[in-house]
């Protein structure tokens, strides 16, 4: 099985440590998607198929609340986890990120094993498991 | 209310930088700092339990090393064009939000503006320089950079 990641964030720079971190982790990837906000993203989950989406908030032209909202509208929740990887420490926004669907929340800066760890609980993907 | 704010920018922005970045930042005065010839001057906006800005001044340099430091760069290695100021659109993203978390609390809830980089004129260090809600770093023992966290307060829902 190979897993399709959908990492979506304005920085370039944190999209492609977010990337490299995946490719280090030892998880089996398929394909790793690259969106700048969360319009972006809504148009790759519409053509690809996507295992795990990793998610920031704070983005221009769709933030990631609103990019959220959408993907629940749409269902897609149900089927496809998402994790926030963000600087927002707010416990009501992740509170309403959650009543909708968002698995888990990573707060930036992050360290590799975080979210290497948090991917494998969210996939099933811990050894021994 | 903004000196007491801008005292929390003393401990985060040393955080943020060792964790995101690997890179250690000494405080220093404002006015002990030359002016980085080559630099950057990147701004962010926050609104919602209360509203303001936040502003760094850096060298173009350091935003590199930044960028090289957090993709495990080798050294050798070139940066994309481009990645030296998301480097530091990024840190200062990070920083604002977790200032904005140690300075408010975790029930406050804010919106961040994407934030902005333009080129650092000596004006605008000058200003910083001067201003009373700026906190300066030495970073890595060699580049200089200014810090200025502007809280307005007036309906802040603390």
């Amino acid at each position: 099985m190979s897993l399709n990641v959908l990492i979506v964030d304005d920085s370039a720079t944190t999209r492609a440590i977010i990337a490299k971190t995946l490719s280090i982790s030892g998880l089996p990837l398929g394909e790793i998607y690259q969106a700048g906000h969360g319009k972006e993203a809504l148009e790759v989950v519409d053509k690809c198929w996507v295992d795990l989406i990793l998610a920031d908030i704070n983005m221009p032209v769709m933030n990631g609340v609103e990019m959220v909202e959408r993907l629940h509208a749409r269902g897609v929740l149900a089927s496809v986890p998402v994790v926030v990887v963000s600087t927002d420490g707010s416990a009501a926004r992740q509170e309403h990120l959650k009543s909708l669907g968002v698995r888990s929340f990573v707060r930036k800066p992050f360290a590799p094993e975080l979210v290497r760890n948090i991917v494998q609980d969210l996939l099933g993907l811990k050894k021994g498991a | 209310m903004s000196a007491e704010a801008c005292k929390t920018l003393e401990t985060v922005f040393p955080d943020i930088l060792q964790q995101a970045a690997f890179a250690f930042g000494e405080p220093s005065a404002p006015g002990d700092l030359p002016f980085p010839e080559d630099g950057l001057l990147g701004g962010i906006r926050f609104s919602g339990s209360s509203a303001g800005s936040v502003q760094i001044a850096a060298p173009t340099a350091l935003a590199g090393e930044l960028a090289a430091n957090a993709l495990g760069l080798e050294p050798g290695d070139e940066l994309v064009p481009g990645h030296a100021e998301d480097a530091l659109r990024e840190l200062l993203n990070i920083v604002c939000g977790n200032l904005l978390t140690a300075w408010a609390g975790e029930k406050a809830v804010f919106d961040l503006t994407p934030p902005e980089v333009a080129p650092l004129t000596e004006a605008a260090w000058k200003d910083l320089a001067g201003s009373p809600n700026v906190r300066a770093f030495i970073v890595d023992g060699m580049h200089s950079v200014m810090l200025r966290f502007n809280p307005d307060c007036s309906g802040a829902a603390q």
